[in-house]
């Protein structure tokens, strides 16, 4: 079973993962896979949303979201219902819409996280 | 005051400045120990910092005490201001010096214990510097190539925890400055008695930027002017005096928490926008203006959590939300009710207006403090790079891990921040890691082509229970470059 901690755990890192793997391109050069409009779209509404405590998708504030594998409901539960520190964010402060970019952006980073250098989380 | 020398003084400054500035130039790779006034080392090596594929870091010079802006003059020759007061009431000799190509340094003013000289700016044929006025308040001062120094303005309400900064020269001519707030969150308390100011000036508060009604929300706090007792603090008033519902704040200029600006000849003093807590950065990109804000901390009375520094640009006469308000979110809302902290009450009960959304929110304690925008050569055009001096956890609150440290640059539409250049390894400051690399970037400009970034580095500022250790000669200047294709 999961709990809400360990849900907690997995949107951060997958969070993390997906800023910090930016590059100077705005992609990252090592990325397996191109980013989507969807998926910049994502990366946008993290960056407002996000960022602050989990900068560039590491750890910071919050704990980093990197190294985790977590489904898109998993990640869904955890932004709407909050844990610990986290406040949970409304269907009014980031919509449906807008949170299924968000997932979409983590799931990627997720899948190009490798290629960072070493010492960050 | 201004304009007359300080024999000795200049003559010990310019002994240091000899003794511990410009020993290393156009360095690239390879280690090197800078040592520090105070004995302290800081190893340089530029091949620590990592950047995007096509650029190169190389260090201009080193041995600068606690560094805070560079400026270009016509001939395009960089021109860095030392602050002379660093967090933890170390205080030093403010300083304007010339940094010439084979990185020797000349002073070419000094000022007196009215820091931090907190940036410069380059303004037909002088530089501006925004004097922080700790001790005596702050003032925008004009020096001359030649090392005579003007007060174009001064009294600015800077003896609090944040001072006078900037300044900017704007495409009308006009010099645009920043005034930060003489407390974190709005309400006097014992966070700035530890500050150092309280203690100085009893009576010093927060003024607003027009006429406010409280909420009458105090705070029962102990009382450092009364070691034993408690003292009941409100908002925009001085420490120890309470307010109450409906109380009228008159506001007026010059105010806190405010960008400001002043003919070239220091008259004419108008508000641009208010409701900031610390703006510490401005640029002008074209005609358009932006500020980095330095954001709420974790201390204090009434302390605030997970705030986030904010880029803005900025439009005239809008209130940007201090204190009620963490870029557009309202401090009200359940977003900062944290176990066992409440959330904050609001202190105004009428907002001039719902604060605008910023261009961008940065990591929590970052601390942004330098921003530019690039010309044509360098590459990321219309993006703004932005100099992270890093946290200063746990006295401004904690975090899991450093926050900062490098620059980063951000795009003005979507807001999207990428790391530009950032210390390899392990995160932090070079000199906690052991690496060679960035310290805390504290400001930077690209030079007059727009083709070069100089990035101002204090040098070590550790953080200890105690408060901040600033360490004398430890800051560098360093340079950025697109190689050629």
């Amino acid at each position: 079973m999961v709990t809400r901690a360990t849900l907690h755990t997995l949107f951060l890192t997958a969070v993390c993962a997906a800023a910090g793997l930016i590059s100077a391109q705005g992609q990252n050069p090592d990325s397996k896979t191109a980013m989507t409009e969807t998926v910049r779209l994502g990366q946008r509404h993290f960056m407002y949303h996000c960022h602050r405590c989990h900068p560039q998708g590491e750890v910071g504030y919050g704990p980093s979201l990197i190294g985790h594998a977590h489904s898109a409901e998993e990640i869904r539960q955890q932004v709407r219902n909050g844990h610990g520190m986290m406040p949970a964010f409304s269907k009014d402060r980031i919509s449906e819409a807008e949170l299924d970019a968000i997932i979409a952006f983590i799931l990627y980073l997720h899948e190009n996280k490798e290629g960072r250098e070493s010492g960050h989380e | 005051m201004y304009g007359k020398r300080h024999g000795a003084v200049f003559a010990l400054v310019l002994i240091a400045a000899i003794a511990g500035c410009g020993r290393q130039n156009g360095r690239e790779s390879g280690e090197a120990a800078l040592q520090g006034q105070d004995g302290s080392e800081r190893r340089i090596d530029a091949s620590d910092v990592r950047l995007p594929e096509g650029y190169r870091i190389e260090m201009v010079a080193d041995g600068l005490t606690f560094p805070t802006g560079v400026a270009f003059d016509d001939r395009g020759v960089a021109h860095v201001v030392e602050s002379g007061y660093a967090y933890g009431e170390v205080w030093t000799t403010p300083r304007l010096l010339r940094i010439e190509s084979d990185g020797s340094i000349a002073v070419i003013a000094t000022g007196t214990k009215n820091g931090p000289w907190n940036g410069v700016e380059w303004q037909d044929g002088a530089f501006l510097v925004a004097e922080g006025g700790e001790m005596e308040g702050g003032r925008i001062l004009r020096i001359t190539p030649d090392g005579n120094v003007s007060s174009l303005i001064d009294d600015l309400p800077s003896v609090g925890d944040h001072h006078t900064n900037g300044p900017a020269v704007g495409p009308d001519g006009w010099i645009y400055f920043g005034q930060g707030t003489a407390t974190n969150s709005g309400v006097v308390g014992p966070d700035n008695y530890r500050f150092g100011w309280l203690k100085r000036y009893p009576d010093f508060h927060d003024i607003p930027g027009q006429d406010i009604t409280l909420t009458g929300v105090n705070y029962e706090s102990d009382n450092p002017l009364n070691p034993g007792e408690k003292a009941v603090t409100g908002a925009f008033v001085p420490f120890g005096r309470p307010t109450k519902e409906g109380q009228v704040i008159r506001g007026g200029l010059p105010c806190n928490g405010a960008v400001m600006r002043i003919r070239p000849d220091g008259g004419g003093l108008e508000l641009v926008a208010w409701g900031f807590r610390n703006p510490y950065a401005l640029a002008f990109y074209g005609d358009r203006l932006f500020v980095l804000n330095n954001s709420y901390d974790d201390r204090g009375s009434r302390p605030v959590f997970a705030s986030g520094d904010a880029l803005w640009e900025v439009r005239k006469g809008t209130w940007y939300g201090w204190p009620d308000y963490d870029a557009d979110l309202p401090l009200e809302s359940d977003y900062y009710d944290q176990p066992g902290h409440p959330r904050p009450q609001s202190l105004i009960r009428n907002h001039p207006n719902i604060p605008p959304r910023p261009v961008a929110v940065f990591g929590v304690h970052s601390s942004c403090n330098g921003i530019d925008f690039p010309g044509e050569g360098f590459g990321f055009a219309g993006e703004a790079f932005v100099a992270q001096f890093g946290d200063n956890a746990p006295n401004t609150g904690k975090l899991r891990a450093p926050v900062g440290y490098k620059v980063v640059r951000v795009n003005l539409d979507s807001g999207v921040i990428t790391d530009f250049a950032v210390n390899r390894g392990e995160k932090g400051p070079a000199s906690r890691t052991e690496g060679g690399g960035l310290e805390r970037p504290v400001s930077l400009r690209f030079d007059n082509t727009g083709t070069a970034l100089y990035v101002v580095d204090f040098g070590i500022m550790n953080q200890t229970e105690q408060g901040p250790n600033p360490r004398p000669g430890t800051g560098v200047l360093w340079k950025i470059t697109r190689e050629a294709n």
